[in-house]
């Protein structure tokens, strides 16, 4: 089971576009996979119209009483299941707080799926908590979507000094530009001209492009509705980085 | 997981489909044409593996499902460019890493072709989600292995979504309500039945039942012919050499009937059983070559991983050259199967097994219960194998080793051949002790012949030309690393056979072999 995050301390970066997308990719190929939506607003729970809603909130989820399994719905594509989001999950830092060795908790209620889903996509919320030092401990690779501005690489290096400090692997991070607007003179100029001090930037960048907006209305990943748009054609080549770079750390 | 119906005559989709609109949100998705394949191996292993692998042409890509046929378990899937011959064939991957370690070496083939005209209702909730899928198809077999085209039960599949079992259930309710009854096998199953194959029907074993009065020759034939029904079933696949289980399975029978014949003695006019031993002592030898190449091609992957990372590239040279040579091993193989001399043998052989036994036959063994020949034959190897064990100390040559192996291998087919003579779950144990042992000498001859091979190789290769000293080099290593694994089995027998001597087992032997009156071990 290979687990990939997709997160950022900043919000509207193209988080659950990129784990909704990336996972319906997976699927596709065949791979059992699941996508959790850990964060409260349950955007990725929206697109796959499923009710964002968990029997007894976030609280008994992490106590473990009930069994995750239970909590899980199929979505409309084969080989892609949801665990729904629940607004209680704003709470979250504090259920794990109550709980023994608080920042292993995700990575024990995933373990009983090693061998039921071969993929499992954390969609999560825009925070830096002990919610994300959680994914962090879970994840095989953390896609950190960066929109190609200034504060957005600040933000980036935040991120980095984190897993620094908190002795966390930071070859985990993989980060990517997102919503890029090619219009845009400082998106292209740092696009074009990456900085040095993103190791593992992945080479594919995920365009500015209204298809993504659509997905809300269609509620359906990019590649069911427009399969040919070039956001679509950036998911499919951003995917195949992922697998190369995840079959390089096994 | 799936419940399928079977749809009566009489019933149509169209029908179906209006009566479950009239109360149901259902979005119908457009009819399709599918052309599925069922694969497996020559040997049945993924039926025997309680599952089966279904491959749909999907344009220029091949749509694979390895799902099982009973009971819970989820569905893999695949989307793969060429259909794989083999498992390895695969991209890496969970369906690849599960299905290497059940299909092994074995390649995969055709078995049956199903063709379906498919209609697909999506059950929808008020949020137009996906609760359930209604499949319903209309079946029929094309043309093939000379079979004429044909029908198939019509079927209607419930397909639940996960964490939505009411639809689901509403579904089953709703089809038996409208006189559909539920599939009790896998429509392929019941593909295979039409078109007379018998799923599973393929055993490289013996699974004979001997009656124990039976006189020793004639079950002598009994054994015999099942050995010549097993190499005629491998032939075809050796010639084709499609995958090396084919030629393993055929060299086995060969095997098993050259020791038969030696071992079980004075059943057949000396004449004959010296005839026939020489002839399958031919087939030995010609299909000696092809074998040895396959097995260096079977374990190169693992020879390769053997060596530091740095030389793995160096002996890839060793593949090309024993891919070339196995091809050149093939067609001599081909050329023998092909030539008189083997036809002439089978008819001869199979004449003679079919032929009924000499009822007047003066031999010592062949009027005699077949249950008293065995046990005492057995007896009688059992004890060499404990004398032959007990002389090997630190110092004994390494033909001491093989020599003791040979007498195994001699008791293990004995045991085998007679096993229905005995209690079942008492000879399989004792079996099971043996072949722990046979491992260790088997390893231990394995390595040898194959560092004495590897430094052939490598002289024939220098004689080709075009061998770098890398290559040179790399096998070198490889020679060190079988020398040293060969050293560690030495180690490794004197527990093994001190366990398989033990004075309980050599009870359970004698209680099960030994008559009264035999001498003791």
């Amino acid at each position: 089971m290979k687990v990939i995050a997709t997160y950022n301390i900043k919000g509207g970066v193209g988080k659950t576009a990129t784990a909704v997308n990336l996972a319906w990719l997976a699927a596709r190929e065949g791979a059992p996979t699941l996508i959790w939506d850990l964060d409260p607003q349950g955007a990725a729970s929206y697109y796959f119209r499923v009710k964002p809603r968990i029997k007894g909130g976030g609280k008994r989820l992490i106590e473990g009483k009930r069994d995750l399994d239970d909590f899980i719905r199929g979505t409309d594509f084969e080989w892609l299941d949801l665990l729904p989001a629940d607004f209680s999950y704003r709470n979250m830092d504090l259920y794990l707080e109550q709980a023994k060795k608080p920042v292993r908790q995700l990575h024990k209620l995933l373990k009983p799926f090693k061998h039921e889903y071969y993929y499992v996509f954390l969609d999560c919320p825009p925070s830096i908590s002990l919610v994300s030092e959680n994914i962090f401990d879970a994840a095989s690779s953390v896609l950190v979507p960066t929109i190609p501005t200034t504060l957005s690489l600040r933000t980036y290096k935040q991120i980095r000094k984190f897993f620094r400090q908190n002795r966390l692997d930071p070859s985990k991070l993989l980060p990517f530009f997102s919503m890029v607007d090619r219009r845009k003179q400082l998106h292209c100029s740092i696009v074009d001209d990456s900085p040095t001090d993103m190791q593992n930037l992945l080479e594919t960048s995920i365009p500015y492009d209204s298809n993504v907006e659509r997905m809300g209305s269609h509620r359906a990943p990019l590649g069911e509705f427009a399969p040919n748009s070039r956001s679509a054609r950036c998911y499919e080549a951003l995917w195949e980085e992922v697998k190369q770079h995840l079959s390089h750390w096994e | 997981m799936r419940i399928e119906f079977i749809i009566p005559e009489g019933v149509r989709f169209e029908d179906l489909q209006s009566t479950i609109q009239k109360n149901n949100r259902i979005l119908t998705e457009p009819s399709r044409m599918a052309d599925r394949t069922y694969y497996d191996s020559f040997d049945w292993r993924l039926y025997l593996n309680n599952s089966l692998l279904e491959g749909t042409r999907d344009g220029s890509e091949n749509l694979l499902v390895w799902r099982p046929l009973k009971g819970k378990g989820r569905d893999l899937r695949l989307r793969t460019g060429r259909m794989p011959r083999f498992a390895r064939d695969l991209p890496a991957g969970q369906f690849r890493d599960l299905l290497e370690p059940v299909l092994e070496m074995r390649e995969l083939a055709s078995r049956v072709r199903i063709r379906s005209r498919t209609h697909t209702l999506r059950v929808l909730n008020r949020d137009e989600k996906t609760v359930a899928y209604l499949v319903v198809e209309e079946n029929t077999l094309p043309r093939q292995q000379g079979k004429r085209p044909g029908k198939l039960d019509d079927r209607a599949i419930i397909i639940p979504v996960k964490g939505y079992p009411k639809p689901c259930n509403e579904l089953v309710k709703f089809l038996q309500a409208s006189g559909l009854t539920p599939a009790q096998h896998d429509l392929m199953l019941a593909a295979l039945a039409t078109i007379g194959e018998i799923p599973g029907s393929y055993s490289s074993k013996l699974n004979l039942k001997l009656d124990p009065a039976m006189r020793a020759d004639r079950a002598t034939k009994v054994i015999l012919h099942r050995l010549l029904e097993v190499m005629l079933q491998n032939e075809d696949g050796t010639r084709t050499g499609t995958d090396s289980e084919f030629l393993h399975d055929f060299r086995v029978a060969i095997r098993r009937t050259r020791s038969a014949l030696t071992q079980i003695k004075e059943v057949f006019p000396k004449q004959t059983t010296e005839r026939y031993k020489t002839e399958f002592a031919w087939m030995g030898t010609i299909t000696s070559p092809s074998r040895d190449l396959d097995v260096y091609l079977l374990n190169f992957d693992k020879y390769r991983d053997s060596l530091p990372a740095a030389v793995q590239a160096d002996i890839e040279p060793l593949r090309e050259f024993l891919i070339r040579h196995q091809k050149i091993e093939l067609r001599a193989l081909v050329k023998a199967l092909n030539s008189a001399r083997y036809r002439r043998l089978i008819k001869n052989w199979r004449d003679f097994l079919e032929q009924p036994v000499n009822e007047r036959s003066t031999l010592k063994n062949s009027w005699r219960p077949v249950t008293e020949v065995a046990c005492e034959r057995i007896w009688r190897i059992y004890r060499r194998v404990i004398r032959e064990g007990n002389a090997i100390n630190a110092e004994s040559p390494a033909d001491d080793l093989h020599e003791l192996r040979k007498t195994c291998k001699k008791l293990r087919y004995l045991m085998e051949f007679f096993q229905s003579l005995y209690p079942a779950t008492r000879i399989r144990e004792l079996i099971r002790k043996l072949k722990t042992l046979q491992e260790n000498l088997g390893d231990f001859q394995d390595y040898e012949v194959q560092v004495t091979t590897l430094k052939t190789f490598s002289h024939q290769m220098v004689a080709e030309g075009e061998v770098s000293p890398d290559t040179l080099l790399a096998m070198g290593m490889l020679i060190d690393g079988l020398e040293r694994r060969q050293h560690q089995a030495r180690k490794t027998f004197t527990g093994r056979f001190a366990d398989f001597s033990l004075s309980k087992n050599q009870g359970h032997f004698r209680k099960l072999f030994a008559s009264s009156g035999e001498p003791q071990v």
